[in-house]
């Protein structure tokens, strides 16, 4: 029996490892699932763009809870969270802040703007103006902006949370393939299952308002945070992997149908998001399934079709690569 | 795509035949089998449309289709003994190609293997096959890649993957170019020829060659320099060698078959005829004698390896078409012992002068006798008298001899110089007859029976020969046919060595049919014509030269005739007093007698159904093991490889290797971009499995990938074939 024991898969042990790195992530998951009903698919990636450092791309309808889920995972992180609503008036100083003449300094002073949050929640981001979306650009992929010459270091858990509304075209700017790039994943949250909707709405009765109802606490540190993202950047990827990312990134490149294939950031942010999806299933290896299973997100958010065509697309991509299979030991 | 099929087995058929070059004997056999396969095949893809639709088991249908191509390949296998190489190629590409088009669509594995086979069996066939047929081999080589990239593409076509797919047009093309290369590679570029024809011409003054009787300058060259004298062979005219007036074609048997045995003295007592008699009381000269008597109890040839030997290897070339016969004695009468010449000898002068040309009195008129060849003889160191011409001359010119009185006729009825040996040097110019095989067979149906003349003769004929020669030709109607299944059966029952001998104290013709099966020409040559003569045909044994197209020697393009060319055959009567030469020697193939197809057919079906009785028990165990083998091979390839992982104690990635071949087996194999882990996730292998195997798989950390471990048995033992199957 011993030889068994000795034998054991990999996730227990991993998990008996860090038992209090999993208890943290559970207690993130729990409170995410607790603020977004059935949507459990949906609040494993978020936690693994999260993990991931990667910025997220919500892309539904209004009223599905795009904001209550980024509200619930700032709370849940204990971070600073801040919101920003555009609309096509809005200028890159509302984002990023500006410098005011102080008349008792006689000097400019810096005041910093919504952008100097641990989690940003940017809200119909299509309806701000291209200038305006460019001024997420550097604060997104460097985590810093430069105002009036100046550089300014953000927050190092930055994390972005932009959602759009695929149904409004009208007064809508569409985000640039530039901009897309830096988003880990986009993810449709969609309806929830009429058993849900039934729990939200029976939940829904008592509480007046928002301050009556019970409000997320936070279960984690930032700088646990920032652990655990150390802990999922060194989660192993072995070589036969790393090609199956290079062959799929080239299928995605050779594929007809796609006007603009993989790019290499959009390779790395892959490979760190299915490391991310492979610590929170409790390994301390990548596999092809946790490749194949971010596939669609990540690719989403870059292939640069409607959803539908997505996931068709994204099968067809992972079908025509085959899956490395080392059969010797 | 039928038409196509048919116009390519056509092709094949029609290139076949266009590289043995005779496409002026019309209509050809091939053409023909091509127009019948063609039927045969629509027939039977119609009626196996009909039957595929009613076995549902493809079993059951596997096991028809590889029993009828057996039966269909077995008798062309046997055909191999019979020599046209050739026809046996065409055959199984026919067969080959009619079975591929049979299966059709349903059977795309296995017609990817039938292929595969023939192509291996036409590659083993080519050592066995003579220079002049290669070209044929490699046309139905090409034929059947371009079969194989028809089905390719018929294949891809309807499976969608279009990658694969080759163009018909684009497939002929290339098959023709290839075929037109290596045709015109063998027409432009021959090979250099070894075969030592200048050795006779040009004397060398020796040194150099490494032998060290070439040192001595004498003795390498040829015998050109004999004297005029019939006796001297010297090097100089003075040099009269006292024990050289033999007759030449007598050293030569000597030289190839070994020396007569002695027969013990008491052994055997034959009454002499009358002139017998008085032949032993007048004394002839004995190197006229010499080539008029053959003893078929022979020692084994002794190389004589003294210096004087090493005379030319040749002793006369031929140009002309091959293979030739050259008839140099002939036999009558046999005693049980040996074969003699009693033919009284004719006086007159067989020949006349008519245009240069030496034109023999008894010109050939047998209606058989339809084509014309051209012969180029030189004549080397040949002695003797009898002119080394092929049979049925129309006229011929020997050097600048234009005076008839020089010619007369050998007991045996062949042209022989009258007054002195032939010489050295002389080239024999020869236009003669030949004979074609279908003539033959509408003309001379029926051979004369004449019992009393000598070529009936069966005295020392053993009882067991007649009896086998009745037995070998019941059933078969009286003329070509019968002596032709006589002959064949002949061949089949034993196997020629040109070097066996028989022991002492053995009849050399019982043991060649009764006993070891195995030997020579003349020992083949000898029960064919004791065989044919209890039957009532009149039969002799003829001797003389053969000349094998595999020795041609491309640069002079000329056979050099030595020793080791003697051969021995048999002539046959025909009705107007023609002899008509017939090969009873298995491997001599071109004076066998001319066969209609049909017979021919049939003969191998028989062959082949003799061969299957012979080897029936093992025959019959092979086909089980191997049938069985099929029916099982699911069970069995599953028992190895659970044998193979118990062996290696259960390794995770072994077991999973070998639980995706059940599954491969059952039908269901992963498919490529299917994650392992998944996939054995579906087929309902325990989650502990799954993890340990991905950790196996995809962490490099160390590798203590579980030996022994529990769930890699557990797993191994749950999923089985028919578990997988039904999941």
């Amino acid at each position: 029996m011993d030889t068994t024991e000795h034998h054991l898969p990999s996730a227990i042990e991993s998990c008996s490892r860090e038992p209090e790195h999993m208890q943290a992530v559970a207690s993130i998951r729990r409170t995410l699932n607790a603020a977004l009903r059935g949507k459990e698919d949906v609040v494993e990636h978020v936690l693994s763009c999260l993990l991931a450092r990667g910025h997220l791309l919500i892309e539904d309808l209004p009223g599905l809870g795009k904001t209550t889920l980024a509200k619930a995972l700032a709370a849940s992180v204990g971070g600073r969270f801040c919101r920003i609503q555009c609309t096509p008036d809005l200028l890159p100083g509302d984002i990023t802040g500006f410098s005011v003449f102080n008349q008792k300094t006689r000097e400019f002073e810096f005041l910093p703007g919504p952008v100097f949050a641990d989690i940003l929640l940017v809200d119909e981001i299509n309806r701000a103006t291209p200038r305006t979306q460019s001024a997420l650009l550097e604060a997104m992929a460097e985590q810093q902006v430069t105002v009036d010459n100046v550089q300014h270091k953000l927050s190092s858990e930055f994390f972005v949370i932009a959602t759009q509304n695929p149904a409004d075209h009208h007064g809508t700017y569409p985000l640039p393939d530039a901009q897309l790039d830096r988003f880990a994943m986009k993810l449709h949250i969609g309806y929830p299952t009429p058993e849900h909707e039934m729990r939200i709405l029976e939940a829904a009765v008592g509480p007046c308002c928002d301050e009556d109802s019970p409000q997320p606490q936070a279960v984690v540190h930032p700088r646990e945070l920032h652990h655990l993202q150390q802990h999922v950047a060194a989660v192993e990827v072995s070589q036969p992997l790393r090609s199956y990312l290079v062959n799929l990134a080239s299928a995605t490149r050779a594929h007809q149908h796609v006007r603009l294939g993989l790019s290499p950031r959009g390779l790395l942010i892959w490979q760190r998001v299915a490391q991310a999806h492979a610590f929170l299933s409790g390994r301390h290896f990548v596999i092809p399934e946790d490749v194949r299973a971010v596939a669609v997100p990540v690719l989403g958010v870059r292939l640069n079709t409607n959803p539908q065509q997505t996931t068709s697309l994204v099968d067809e991509i992972l079908s025509s690569v085959a899956v490395p299979v080392r059969w010797s030991s | 795509m039928t038409i196509a099929s048919a116009l390519a087995i056509f092709a094949a058929v029609l290139a076949m035949q266009l590289s043995r070059g005779s496409l002026a004997v019309s209509p050809t056999p091939f053409l023909l089998v091509g127009l019948l396969a063609c039927g045969v095949i629509l027939l039977l893809r119609m009626l196996f449309g009909r039957l595929r639709r009613r076995i549902a088991s493809p079993r059951i249908l596997a096991g028809l289709v590889v029993a009828a191509a057996l039966g269909t390949l077995l008798p062309i296998v046997h055909w191999t003994g019979m020599p046209p190489v050739e026809e046996l190629l065409a055959g199984s590409l026919v067969s080959i190609a009619s079975w591929m088009w049979i299966l059709g669509n349903d059977a795309r594995r296995t017609h990817g293997w039938i292929v595969g086979v023939s192509l291996v069996t036409c590659l083993l066939l080519l050592p066995g096959v003579d220079f002049t047929h290669r070209t044929p081999v490699v046309a139905s080589a090409v034929s059947c890649v371009v079969f194989w990239l028809v089905c390719d593409r018929r294949r891809s076509a309807a499976g969608g993957d279009g990658s694969r797919a080759v163009d018909l047009p684009w497939a002929v093309g290339l098959a023709l170019v290839a075929a037109t290369g290596v045709i015109g590679a063998e027409r432009l570029v021959k090979p250099t020829d070894l075969n030592p024809s200048y050795a006779g011409w040009i004397s060398s003054s020796g040194g150099g060659s490494g032998s060290e009787f070439s040192r001595r300058g004498v003795g390498d060259g040829p015998d050109e320099l004999t004297s005029a004298s019939a006796n001297s062979v010297g090097f100089d005219q003075g040099d009269v060698f006292s024990d050289s007036n033999l007759d030449s074609l007598y050293d030569l048997w000597i030289e190839n078959y070994g020396e007569p045995m002695p027969a013990s003295r008491f052994q055997k007592s034959v009454a002499l005829l009358a002139e017998e008699v008085r032949e032993a009381v007048k004394t002839d000269r004995e190197n006229l004698r010499a080539g008029r008597r053959f003893e078929i109890r022979r020692e084994t040839p002794r190389r004589r390896e003294t210096p004087d030997s090493t005379d030319a290897a040749a002793r006369l070339w031929i140009r002309g078409p091959l293979p030739a016969y050259l008839p140099m004695a002939t036999f009558d009468r046999f005693d049980g012992d040996s074969w003699t010449n009693t033919e009284p000898r004719q006086a007159s002068i067989p020949v006349r002068l008519i245009d240069d040309w030496m034109e023999p009195l008894d010109r050939p008129i047998s209606p058989a006798l339809l084509g014309l060849a051209t012969y180029e003889v030189r004549i080397g160191s040949l002695g003797g008298r009898v002119l080394p011409m092929p049979k049925h001359v129309s006229r011929f010119r020997l050097g600048q001899v234009r005076q008839p009185d020089f010619f007369a006729l050998d007991p045996g009825g062949l042209l022989a110089l009258s007054r002195r040996d032939l010489p050295p040097g002389a080239v024999l110019d020869v236009e003669c007859k030949t004979l074609s095989g279908s003539a033959l067979f509408g003309v001379e149906v029926a051979l004369p029976i004449h019992t009393h003349s000598r070529f009936h003769d069966t005295t020392g004929m053993p009882t067991e020969l007649s009896s086998l020669a009745e037995r070998w030709s019941a059933g078969h109607p009286r003329g070509w046919l019968q002596v032709e299944q006589v002959l064949h059966r002949l061949r089949e029952s034993a196997s020629f060595d040109p070097s066996h001998r028989t022991p002492p104290g053995v009849d050399p013709l019982l043991d060649l049919t009764h006993g070891s099966r195995t030997g020579t020409d003349y020992q083949f040559a000898t029960v064919a014509a004791l065989m044919l003569r209890s039957l009532s045909y009149p039969a002799r044994v003829v001797s003389g030269f053969y000349a094998d197209p595999s020795k041609l020697d491309h640069r002079s393009g000329s056979v050099p005739l030595g020793s080791d060319a003697l051969h021995f055959w048999i002539e046959l009567r025909l009705a107007d007093g023609t002899w008509v030469a017939v090969d009873p020697t298995p491997g001599f193939p071109m004076l066998s007698l001319p066969v209609p197809l049909t017979h021919r057919l049939l003969q191998a079906w028989n062959s082949g159904i003799r061969w299957v009785s012979r080897h029936g028990a093992w025959l019959l165990a092979v086909m089980s093991l191997a049938g069985l083998g099929v029916l099982f091979r699911k069970q069995l390839v599953d028992v190895a490889i659970t044998a193979a992982c118990r062996l290696r104690g259960y390794p995770l990635v072994t077991v999973a290797r070998a639980i995706e071949t059940r599954a491969r087996l059952a039908g269901r194999p992963r498919r490529p971009h299917q994650p392992l882990g998944t996939w054995f996730g579906s087929l309902g292998a325990s989650p502990g499995f799954v993890a340990g195997l991905n950790q196996a798989m995809y962490s490099d950390e160390p590798r203590r990938v579980a030996r022994a471990s529990h769930d890699a048995r557990d797993t191994l033992e749950r999923l089985t074939v028919n578990r997988i199957k039904q999941s």
